[in-house]
C-alpha cells in the first residue's frame, strides 16, 4: 500500500508544492505564514469548486469549457432578481445552482442526442449563454449587490488574532469548497454512479455492455458541473462584491490547467479529487508567490505553463516506463 | 436431470438479403466444452449474438434454455438464464480495480446504489476462488498482462453462478503458456458444471479442449461431432468443404542467389540463435504459435526490434539495420500482422493510402505532389492486384478484408522491394480472397522477389511456400522442404512439445 502512495501523481505534486514553497519562502519570508496560507485557502476556493466540476467531466471522458459562461450568467440573473426582492444567502445559492443545473442539462442533451464531441458542444453553448446575456442586457454590471452576500465571505469557521493584530481564520468559503470536495469524493468512491463515471471514462463500450445507464451518468456529470458553477458564482460575488460580465470568463484556462496538473487525463478515467485540489493549490501558490517576490504578473502564465509541462511530462514519462516494463515477454 | 442446457432449432437469420444462418440446429449440454468452428463469414458470430440475445433470429426458430421455451430471447433474458459472453476485447475497465471490475455487473443488475468495499472484495474473492486463480483484487486492471485480464473477464462472467460462458476467440492474443493456463481454467469450470462455448478457428486448440465440435460453413451447420470422431484432416475438410488440395507449390527456376541471410540472431527473451537464408524467387513459410517469437524476428529484420547479437546479410553484405528507413533503403518491405491498425489509414481513400510511403518520389519540379504521377501509381496497382473498387477515392474502411490487404501490398510493391516480409497475410480474409492473395505472392516470387510468409496456418505454409521454417519458443527448431511434408505431419511437429 505504501508503495502505491509513493507512486501516485498526488504524492509527486505534493512534494513539488513543498519544494516550491521552501524555495519561495527563502526569497520572501512572508510566503509560508499562517496568514498567507489561510488567505490562499480562501481565495482559491472559488477555483476549487469549479475545478471539481471540470474534473468530473474530464473523468467521464469529456470536457466542459462552458462552465465560466454558466457561472457568469447564473450569477447575473440571480443577483439581478435578489437585488429587487428581499432574499437571503441560502436562496442565492439555491437559485444560482438551479440555473447552473439547467444550463448543464442543455449541454448533456446536446452531447447525448446529437453525439457531438463535448468540446464542440460546450464551445458552442458557452458562446450562446454568454452572448445571449451580453446582447439582452447591454451593460451587465451590478454594483448594488445586497449586503448579505459580503457577510458570507467575511465569516470564519474559527479564527484568531495574531501578534500584529491581524485576524487569521478558516473561512466559510474554504469550508464550502471542502464540503463539496468531500461530498464529491464520497459520490465518486462509494456510489455505483460515481464508479460509473470512472467506467465510462475508462472504456465506454464496456460500460454500455455492462449495463450502465450512460444517459443518466452524462446528465449527472453535466448538471453537476452546472450546479458547482452556480455555487462558485455566488462565492465569487460574495468575495468581490460586484457582478462583472467578463472576470469569471478568464478563469477557464486556469481551471483546466489545475485539473490537468492534478493528474486528470484528457482521455478520461484517471485522476482524483485530491489531485485536483492540489492542482488548484499549486496554481495559487504560483500566482501568490510571484506577487510576494515582486515579479510582474505577466509572468504568471509562463510559470504556470512551465509547471504543467514539467509535471505532466514527468508523469507521462513514468507511465511509458511502466508500460514497456510490463510488455516484456516472459522467456 | 436434464442433460441439455441450451437448444436452438431451425435458426435462420438474414441481413439485408444475405443469408447469414440457415436452418441451424444447435445444442449445448450441461458441463461440456463445446467448440464452434468455421471460417470467417461462416456465421459463428451471428450465432453467438443470437444466443446472447443481441440479435433476433428470423421467425420459425425455437429456443429452449433449461427446457424452458423462449419466443423471443432478449439480452436480459439471456443473462438471467445464466449465459455470459466474453468478447474478444474483454470489455474491462482498465482504470478500476480487479474487485470493482468483477463485481460491478452484479451491482448494476441488483440496482444497488452504494458500494461497500467489503462486499465487492467478497464477490471478487469468491469468484476468483471458483476459477482457481490467484489475483490481488486491489490492483488496477490496466496494470495486468493480457492473460490475467482474461481471467478477470472470466471471473466477472461467473459472478452470478452462470451456466454457460461463451468465449469469442479467447486465445487470439495469448501466448502458448497463457493458453495452457486458460485451458486449465476452462477445465476447472467444466468440473463445476459450467458449460463453455469456445469459438475459434485454431484446430489444435479444438482438439485439446473440446468435448464436442460444431462446424459451420457458409451459414449452414455441417454437423456436430464428438471430438473423438474427428481428426485434423477431416475437420479441415468439413470446415472448408474441399478435399485438401494435394498440389504443392513448385519452385520457379529464377533462383539467382541468396538475398537475405540471418546468422545467430538473438534477442533476449524473444528469440535465440536464429539462422536462415532467403533466396531470390523463393517463398519461405515461417510457422509458429503465438508467442514463438516469429513476429519479433520479422520486426528485427525490418529495423523495428534491434537484436542483441547476430548478423544480418543483405545480398551478401553485412548490414546493421537500425531503423525502418534503413530497411526500406535495402529493399526490405514489411506488411504487418494487423493491417487494420498498423498498415492502413482506415478513414482515408485508397489513393492516399497507396502513396503514403512514397511521397518523396511523387513530387514535381516545385516540390508539390504531382497528380499525374499519383494517378499512374493508383491505376497501375488497382489493375495489377485486381483491387475491386469503383474508384481510387473510396475510403479504405469500405473495402473487404482481401482488398484492404491488397492496398497494403501495393504500398510496398511500388517501392520495388527485393525482400518482402508478410506477417499473417491472409488473417481475417475469406477463402476466395485468400487464394487470390496467394496467387499474387507467387507471381511476385516469379519475378525474383524473396518472400518470408509468417503464418500460423499449417495448410497455408504447406501449400504456398517452398521451404518451411518451424519456430518454437524463440528458436527455429526444424526446416522442411514444403514438397516433403504433409499437413498433419507439420501440425504434429508444431504442437508437440
Amino acid at each position: 500500500m505504501r508503495k502505491t502512495i509513493l507512486r501516485s501523481h498526488e504524492f509527486y505534486l505534493f512534494v513539488l508544492m513543498v519544494a516550491y514553497s521552501i524555495i519561495v519562502h527563502s526569497i520572501s519570508r512572508s510566503f509560508l505564514t499562517a496568514e498567507n496560507m489561510f488567505d490562499i485557502l480562501k481565495s482559491s476556493s472559488i477555483m476549487g469548486v469549479m475545478a471539481i466540476g471540470a474534473f468530473i467531466v474530464m473523468l467521464s471522458g469529456g470536457i466542459d469549457i462552458s462552465f465560466p459562461a454558466i457561472a457568469t450568467v447564473s450569477m447575473y440573473v440571480t443577483v439581478r432578481i435578489l437585488e429587487r426582492f428581499s432574499g437571503n444567502l441560502f436562496l442565492a445559492f439555491a437559485m444560482a445552482s438551479m440555473f447552473g443545473i439547467m444550463f448543464g442539462c442543455v449541454n448533456a442533451l446536446l452531447v447525448h442526442y446529437f453525439k457531438i464531441p463535448t468540446l464542440i458542444v460546450t464551445l458552442g453553448t458557452s458562446s450562446i449563454f454568454h452572448g445571449a446575456m451580453l446582447s439582452i442586457v447591454k451593460i451587465p454590471h451590478i454594483y448594488t449587490v445586497p449586503g448579505y452576500f459580503f457577510e458570507f465571505s467575511k465569516k470564519y469557521i474559527f479564527s484568531w488574532v495574531n501578534s500584529e493584530g491581524v485576524t487569521i481564520g478558516f473561512s466559510t468559503m474554504t469550508f464550502t469548497m471542502l464540503t463539496i470536495a468531500i461530498m464529491t469524493w464520497l459520490i465518486l468512491q462509494y456510489t455505483v454512479l460515481g464508479r460509473g463515471i470512472y467506467a465510462i471514462g475508462g472504456n465506454l463500450e464496456a460500460a454500455k455492455r455492462a449495463g450502465f445507464n450512460i444517459v443518466k451518468i452524462q446528465f449527472f456529470v453535466y448538471s453537476y458541473i452546472g450546479f458547482l458553477s452556480g455555487i462558485a458564482s455566488i462565492l465569487y460575488v460574495s468575495l468581490v462584491r460586484h457582478v462583472h460580465p467578463f472576470n469569471l470568463m478568464g478563469m477557464l484556462l486556469d481551471v483546466i490547467a489545475a485539473v490537468v496538473l492534478g493528474g486528470a487525463s484528457l482521455t478520461g478515467g484517471l485522476g482524483t479529487i485530491l489531485g485536483t485540489l492540489l492542482g488548484v493549490g499549486m496554481i495559487y501558490f504560483i500566482k501568490n508567490s510571484l506577487v510576494l517576490m515582486k515579479i510582474p504578473s505577466y509572468w504568471d502564465p509562463i510559470v504556470i505553463g512551465l509547471v504543467i509541462i514539467v509535471s505532466t511530462g514527468i508523469n507521462a514519462y513514468r507511465s511509458t516506463l511502466g508500460k514497456t516494463g510490463a510488455t516484456i515477454i516472459e522467456a | 436431470m436434464i442433460d441439455t442446457f441450451l437448444s436452438l432449432s431451425n435458426v435462420n437469420k438474414s441481413f439485408s438479403g444475405v443469408q447469414a444462418l440457415s436452418h441451424v440446429d444447435f445444442t449445448v449440454k450441461k458441463g461440456e466444452v463445446h467448440c464452434l468452428v468455421g471460417e470467417n463469414g461462416s456465421g459463428k458470430s451471428t450465432l453467438i449474438k443470437i444466443i446472447a440475445g443481441i440479435v433476433q433470429p428470423d421467425s420459425g426458430c425455437e429456443i429452449l434454455i433449461n427446457d424452458r421455451p423462449f419466443r423471443k430471447l432478449t439480452a436480459i433474458d439471456s443473462m438471467n438464464e445464466g449465459i455470459q459472453v466474453i468478447y474478444q476485447d474483454l470489455s474491462l475497465f482498465p482504470n478500476l480495480t480487479i474487485a470493482e471490475n468483477i463485481s460491478i455487473n452484479q451491482y448494476l443488475e441488483e440496482n444497488k446504489k452504494i458500494i461497500k468495499k467489503k462486499d465487492i472484495d467478497r464477490i471478487a474473492n469468491d469468484t476468483i476462488c471458483i476459477v482457481g486463480a490467484e489475483l490481488d483484487t486491489s490492483i488496477l486492471v490496466g496494470e495486468l498482462p493480457i492473460a490475467k485480464q482474461q481471467l478477470v473477464a472470466i471471473c466477472r462472467a461467473i459472478t452470478r453462478g452462470e451456466k454457460l460462458i461463451i468465449m469469442d476467440e479467447p486465445t487470439s492474443s495469448l501466448g502458448k503458456k497463457d493458453i495452457d493456463y486458460l485451458f486449465s481454467v476452462v477445465r476447472n469450470l467444466k468440473e463445476k458444471g459450467i458449460s463453455v462455448l469456445f469459438v475459434g478457428h485454431k484446430l489444435n486448440e479444438v482438439f485439446e479442449i473440446a468435448d464436442r465440435v460444431t462446424i459451420l460453413r457458409d451459414g449452414k451447420k455441417v454437423g456436430t461431432y464428438s471430438v473423438d470422431e474427428l481428426d485434423n484432416e477431416r475437420l479441415i475438410e468439413l470446415m472448408t468443404g474441399k478435399k485438401i488440395k494435394t498440389s504443392k507449390y513448385v519452385k520457379s527456376s529464377a533462383d539467382t542467389g541468396v538475398l537475405l541471410e540471418a546468422i545467430n540472431l538473438t534477442k533476449k527473451g524473444q528469440f535465440k540463435d536464429v539462422c536462415f537464408e532467403l533466396r531470390a524467387g523463393e517463398i519461405i513459410g515461417l510457422i509458429g504459435l503465438v508467442g514463438s517469437g516469429r513476429t519479433e524476428l520479422a520486426l528485427s529484420i525490418f529495423g523495428l526490434n534491434i537484436p542483441d547479437s547476430g548478423e544480418i546479410l543483405v545480398k551478401g553484405e553485412r548490414q546493421q539495420i537500425n531503423s525502418v528507413q534503413e530497411a526500406m533503403e535495402l529493399g526490405i518491405g514489411y506488411v504487418p500482422e494487423d493491417r487494420l491498425t498498423q498498415g492502413l489509414f482506415m478513414e482515408h481513400s485508397i489513393r492516399k493510402n497507396m502513396i503514403v510511403t512514397l511521397l518523396n518520389s511523387l513530387l514535381n519540379k516545385i516540390f508539390l505532389l504531382d497528380k499525374n504521377k499519383i494517378n499512374i501509381v493508383n491505376t497501375t496497382w488497382i489493375r495489377e492486384l485486381g483491387i475491386k473498387t469503383p474508384s481510387p477515392d473510396l475510403v479504405v474502411k469500405q473495402l473487404s478484408g482481401g482488398n484492404q490487404q491488397r492496398v497494403v501490398l501495393s504500398k510496398w510493391l511500388e517501392r520495388n522491394p527485393h525482400i518482402l516480409i508478410l506477417d499473417g497475410p491472409t488473417i481475417g480474409i475469406d477463402v476466395g480472397a485468400k487464394e487470390e492473395i496467394h496467387a499474387i505472392m507467387k507471381n511476385l516470387a516469379k519475378n525474383g522477389i524473396g518472400i518470408v510468409m509468417i503464418s500460423d496456418e499449417v495448410s497455408e505454409v504447406v501449400h504456398h511456400s517452398h521451404r518451411i521454417l518451424l519456430m518454437k519458443e524463440g528458436q527455429i527448431t526444424d526446416e522442411f522442404e514444403a514438397a516433403n511434408i504433409t499437413e498433419s505431419e507439420l501440425l504434429k511437429r508444431l504442437v508437440e512439445k
